[in-house]
């Protein structure tokens, strides 16, 4: 998915190279800054909300069929946003995709995120060797198109939830490996560094104590944006039908499903993606805004 | 600069190996093979051998994989198994169809990414950036098949104006293909120009900040002036590369617009011979994606060499 | 106070563009539309008049590329909709009423003790030019014979020996009477083809039939002109495509559009859509049950519990079949049903939801799965992800066990997997599944263990009366056993019948002379005008 790309993280930083123009929203008048992320909190916060309700209540099951209650409109007593073709609730069946998204989404970043900094801080502070061999590495997992290979993935381990984690995650890792390395080598080279170094400090000490806590803020951004990503490619994934399937519930999956039986302009293909668009939109929104709170740079030059 | 591209060349050449390995391995411990899809349910078990056999499939793994490989570096790109028909002839038939619509979505999004993120940054903080700011975040929370299906819905079905999806070859009528190609490159094309916005946006926010802009203002030109003059080129850099890494993800963003529009094309082909188990298909088709991706990469970094000698120094 | 400001633009702008957004939502769906809402055009009347029809052309839309022509080894729906009956022709046809016509063969004799069967060919030509000689029927059936679809090459079980006895005769020598081996001469089994022109079977298939493939470009179109060399009648269509579009959706758009004229073939995910949407009201909502196919359960009896007996059957009592009806909402497209046969199958008998040997009891499953000590048993359900038919009814399936007290684990896998694991698994490696086919339930059939296969079940009883009604003398004689047959196999509930699926297409209101499908489900474009 073209989409994918993004995660907003700059040209400079996906790259490792070149002019580095992180901390894009130097240019930004402050109270924006703060609109968005309100915003975004907001949104981000109601659909993390809903997806942790979802664990402990539901309206309804929203795997039991009832096809003497199919297709309830809006607003009927009982099934509140109404039923799908087989009479399942769809309040249910969304707030199940929410937490599915987090599952997949957030599971494949969080995952991707792990690798990414182990294999981008240890490319930063080790041996150009070894540094050359993780980038290249990474490079060589990004020329593979991400769909492409999560279709292939689909059909090795099988469609559903952990193949599709897993596909993500091997997807977003090189991303962030590239996003980690040119942090932590920032980071590497201000004094405080060297001065520890001097002190005779060891590498992981240095890392451990200097790097990440300095790249915290921008692990966060990340994970905020790639979780948006994650959205959107697994609903494309379950669109081309190698996404999760039932008894699991996503959003793309009902997408999909809604659109076969009873057509695209139907309410019931809107739910669905209004909580797509709605999710990928507060995430997007907070993970910009966070990174104009957080980015360090930025503090530093507006005292 | 020479050594700067000989090494460039030889990460080329070990990337194009390490992936094919990779490819190969992916698809071959996929369960299920092609024997079991072409025979299907009402198969004879003895069959399925035979074939399997025939095909060559029974041979070790790294038997294939060589053979796949040399094949390749002799020009040969295998077989379908189900049709006989070499790879090379279906790529030729499929790229009339990808490649105008990759590169027709990666214009469109560029034409309208550039101006509208430069637009944006220029006017970043009024009403009418922050609503290009939004739209381009609203833009990337849409799903690309979404859109594609009520373009189609909006301009096939309601409007008549363009075919709701399939596809007239350029050799049956040259119009036909572009009328094919409209809606699926608008699809494409919308969904990355809002992600692409973003980048401008901010790459150009970057730029009018840095010492030279300043520079430039403080000698009296126009912020716009200053931007034309020595904004844009500096800008220009990064965006270099994040067309090279979009190029990865127009491809599979394509994957789900032929999908959506019926199109036969590199992408559809593809999604098709993974469920099929062709294997070979599968490999020889990804392989030559990822070498035009890395070729675009190539590229992308020598021109980084040739425009920042900042860069060949690093390396 | 400049920040204040700015701050209520942002807001102001997000609202705008998510309105913005909403908007063009709205918009877009006016589009598709809901035509109950907006009864404009669409329900005025029938279709406009196809812009194709002065031309003599039709455009026929299809959701699956076959891949490959090879119609020897591959028994793909896909393709045995368009190429048996168009472009390649059996030896002789069976009618609506059974009854045996001329094809290739222009006619026959059969022997005394019916073991003796000699064609005399008709003095016509292939596609290519060449003409049919014996020597290409016999390498035609000898192929079939050794195809490895073992459907295709059970009428021969019985052949000894097919041999060319002059220019145009063919003699085929059983060991026995058999009733499939004639039958089978009017279907995919005996499909004529030049032994020159094997090579190419698989994008160029050539035949004696009404029409020629012109081209087959792979996930795009087929297209098909009339074959000068036809020995019938000659069509009236002049050129036939079939445009290959594999998302439901567009391809409704594409028929509301305009694009194409018919739909021949709906998979069960769209049905509702077709009266919903008004589809069937701009064109021919057309139903034949000799297109359609059967749904089944089947349980795996060589893996525990699916072994005994009682728990199939106290199982086969949880399968709600109205609900199947009522879910897809389309009760013009199925029926419950409890036999084997289709409509068109020589021994079909009616039969409906109540003649279950274990009627649809909820209750009553679930007191026996309590008393036989399987209550709360865990199944696996072994389902296709990638097929919207049988997907659908997977969903309705696992709940409706579910309600009878047993937990079901879900296993999707994508049709390469699912083929491997249960079609070609020996012993198949699955618990339950659902399937659905248009083949005969001599598939059924078990010769010996060994062969057990996924939906064979080796019961000595039945596969012995399915072998004494391939015998048979008589037709009368072949149904009365192959009626004890399936009763065996009903009785014992290891392939549990669900529904009578019919096919299902959408024609332009324009276009005459549609024709039930003779071989499986072939889609005849011969009769067809405008």
């Amino acid at each position: 998915m073209s989409t994918a790309a993004d995660g907003m993280i700059t040209a400079g930083e996906l790259a490792g190279r070149g002019p580095d123009p992180a901390g894009a929203r130097r240019g930004r008048r402050r109270g924006q800054v703060n609109t968005g992320l309100v915003v975004g909190l907001v949104m981000t916060v109601t659909f993390l909300a809903i997806a942790a309700l979802s664990l402990v209540w539901t309206p309804a099951d929203p795997n039991a069929v009832a096809p003497a209650d199919r297709l309830l409109p809006f607003g009927s007593p009982g099934h509140l946003i109404g039923t799908d073709a087989l009479g399942r609730d769809i309040a249910s069946a969304l707030m199940i995709g929410a937490r599915t998204s987090i599952v997949v989404a957030a599971g494949a970043a969080l995952l991707g995120l792990v690798l990414g900094t182990v294999a981008g801080l240890t490319a930063a502070s080790a041996r150009p060797f070894v540094d050359e061999t993780v980038m290249r590495g990474a490079d060589i997992l990004l020329s593979i198109p991400g769909v492409v290979f999560a279709l292939v993935l689909a059909a090795t381990v099988g469609a559903g939830v952990g193949s599709t984690v897993f596909a993500l995650s091997v997807f977003f890792t090189p991303s962030f490996t590239r996003v980690v390395r040119a942090a932590a080598l920032r980071v590497l080279g201000e004094d405080y560094v060297a001065a520890a170094q001097l002190y005779g400090r060891n590498r992981l000490f240095i890392l451990a104590r200097h790097v990440l806590p300095n790249i915290f803020s921008v692990l966060i951004v990340q994970f905020t944006l790639y979780f948006a990503v994650g959205i959107l490619t697994e609903a494309g994934l379950s669109y081309l039908g190698v996404g999760v399937n039932r008894p699991d519930i996503s959003w793309g999956m009902l997408l999909k499903e809604a659109q076969e039986t009873v057509g695209v302009a139907s309410p019931l293909a809107i739910w669905p993606g209004l909580a797509i668009v709605f999710a990928v939109l507060g995430l997007n929104l907070l993970g910009d805004g966070l990174r104009d709170v957080l980015d360090p740079r930025l503090r530093k030059r507006a005292s | 600069m020479l050594v700067f591209l000989a090494r460039r060349f030889t990460f080329f050449v070990l990337a194009l190996i390490a992936s094919s390995i990779l490819i190969f391995s992916l698809i071959r411990i996929a369960g299920g093979n092609v024997a079991a899809v072409m025979l299907g349910k009402a198969a004879r078990p003895e069959a399925i051998d035979e074939l399997m056999a025939e095909l060559g499939l029974d041979r070790p793994l790294p038997v294939q994989y060589l053979d796949w490989v040399g094949g390749m570096l002799r020009g040969d790109l295998g077989t379908s198994f189900r049709t006989g028909e070499s790879v090379t002839a279906l790529l030729v038939d499929r790229l009339p169809v990808s490649v105008p619509l990759a590169l027709g979505g990666m214009a469109l999004a560029l034409l309208v990414a550039l101006p509208i993120g430069t637009y944006a940054a220029t006017k970043a903080g009024s009403p009418i950036g922050t609503f290009v700011a939004m739209a381009s975040q609203v833009g990337i929370a849409v799903p690309v098949f979404w859109a594609g299906v009520l373009l189609s819905l909006f301009f096939g079905v309601r409007l008549g104006w363009l075919p709701t999806g399939g596809w007239t070859p350029w050799s049956t009528s040259v119009s036909g293909a572009v009328q094919s190609l409209i809606l699926p490159v608008t699809a494409l094309g919308m969904v990355m120009a809002a992600t692409l916005s973003r980048y401008t946006r901010t790459s150009v926010l970057d730029v009018m900040n840095e010492d030279y802009v300043r520079t430039a203002r403080a000698s009296g030109m126009t912020r716009g002036g200053a931007l034309m003059r020595v904004g844009l080129r500096n800008a220009s850099l990064p965006l270099v590369t994040v067309v090279g890494l979009l190029a990865a993800e127009l491809i599979g963003g394509t994957v789900i617009i032929e999908e959506v529009f019926s199109l036969p094309g590199l992408a559809r082909m593809i999604l098709s011979s993974v469920s099929a188990r062709e294997v070979i298909v599968v490999q020889s088709a990804v392989m030559v994606i990822v070498a035009f991706v890395m070729v675009v990469n190539l590229i992308v970094d020598v021109l980084y060499g040739v425009l920042d000698p900042r860069v060949r120094v690093a390396r | 106070m400049i920040r204040q400001q700015a701050r209520r633009m942002g807001r102001g702008a997000i609202g705008a563009t998510l309105g913005g957004v909403l908007l063009l939502f709205i918009a877009a769906c006016g589009a598709g539309g809901d035509p109950s809402d907006t009864p404009d055009e669409s329900t005025g009347g029938a279709a406009p008049t196809s812009d194709r029809a002065a031309e003599n052309k039709l455009v026929l839309i299809a959701l699956q590329d076959p891949g490959t022509l090879d119609y020897v080894s591959n028994n793909l729906t896909a393709l045995i909709l368009w190429l048996p009956g168009n472009v390649v022709e059996p030896l002789i046809s069976f009618n609506g009423d059974g009854e045996p016509e001329p094809g290739v063969a222009e006619s026959w004799e059969i022997s005394e003790d019916q073991t003796t069967y000699t064609f005399t060919l008709r003095e016509t030509n292939f596609s290519n030019g060449e003409p049919v000689t014996a020597a290409d029927v016999v390498y035609s059936l000898t192929t079939m014979q050794e195809s490895p679809i073992a459907t295709y090459a059970a009428p021969y079980e019985a052949v000894a020996s097919i041999e060319a006895t002059d220019e145009r005769t063919v003699t085929v020598q059983l060991s026995r009477p058999s009733q499939s081996f004639f039958r089978g001469m009017g279907g995919m089994s005996a499909l004529i083809q030049p032994e020159a022109s094997a090579g190419t079977i698989a994008t160029d298939p050539i035949g004696t039939g009404p029409y020629v493939l012109d081209e087959y470009v792979t996930d795009s179109r087929l297209t098909f002109s009339i074959n000068p060399e036809y020995w019938g009648e000659m069509p009236s269509l002049e050129e036939v495509e079939v445009r290959i579009i594999p998302d439901g959706t567009a391809a409704l758009n594409a028929l509301r559009a305009g694009e194409a004229d018919a739909f021949p073939v709906i998979t069960i995910d769209l049905w509702e859509r077709l009266t919903t949407e008004g589809y069937g009201d701009d064109f021919n909502l057309i139903t034949y049950p000799q297109g359609g196919e059967m749904l089944y359960v089947t349980f795996n009896t060589t893996q525990a519990p699916y072994e005994d007996v009682e728990l199939r059957r106290a199982l086969a009592a949880s399968f709600d079949r109205q609900q199947f009806i009522d879910a897809f909402n389309a009760p013009w497209g199925a029926t419950a049903t409890c036999g084997y046969g289709l409509e068109n199958t020589p021994w079909y008998t009616e039969e409906s939801a109540d003649t279950c040997p274990a009627p649809f009891d909820v209750e009553a499953a679930a007191a026996d799965l309590q008393a036989a000590g399987y209550a709360g048993e865990a199944l696996e359900f072994t389902s296709l992800s990638d097929v919207a038919d049988l997907s659908l009814p997977a969903d309705l399936l696992i709940a409706q066990l579910q309600g009878v007290g047993v937990e079901v684990e879900r296993n999707a896998l994508d049709l390469a997997r699912y083929a491997q694991v249960i079609f070609q698994g020996r012993p198949p490696q699955f618990g339950v599944t659902v399937m659905s086919d248009p083949a005969p339930i001599t598939q059924f059939a078990c010769p010996d263990e060994s062969q057990m296969g996924w939906t064979t079940y080796c019961s000595p009883e039945m596969t012995d009366l399915m072998n004494q009604a391939d015998a048979a003398q008589s037709v009368e004689e072949y149904e009365a056993l192959m009626n004890q047959a399936s009763d065996v196999l009903k009785e014992d509930a290891v392939i549990v019948p669900l529904l009578a699926k019919s096919g299902v297409g959408l024609w332009h209101p324009d276009l005459q002379g549609w024709q039930e499908p003779q071989i499986l489900v072939d889609i005849q474009f011969a009769n067809l005008h405008w």
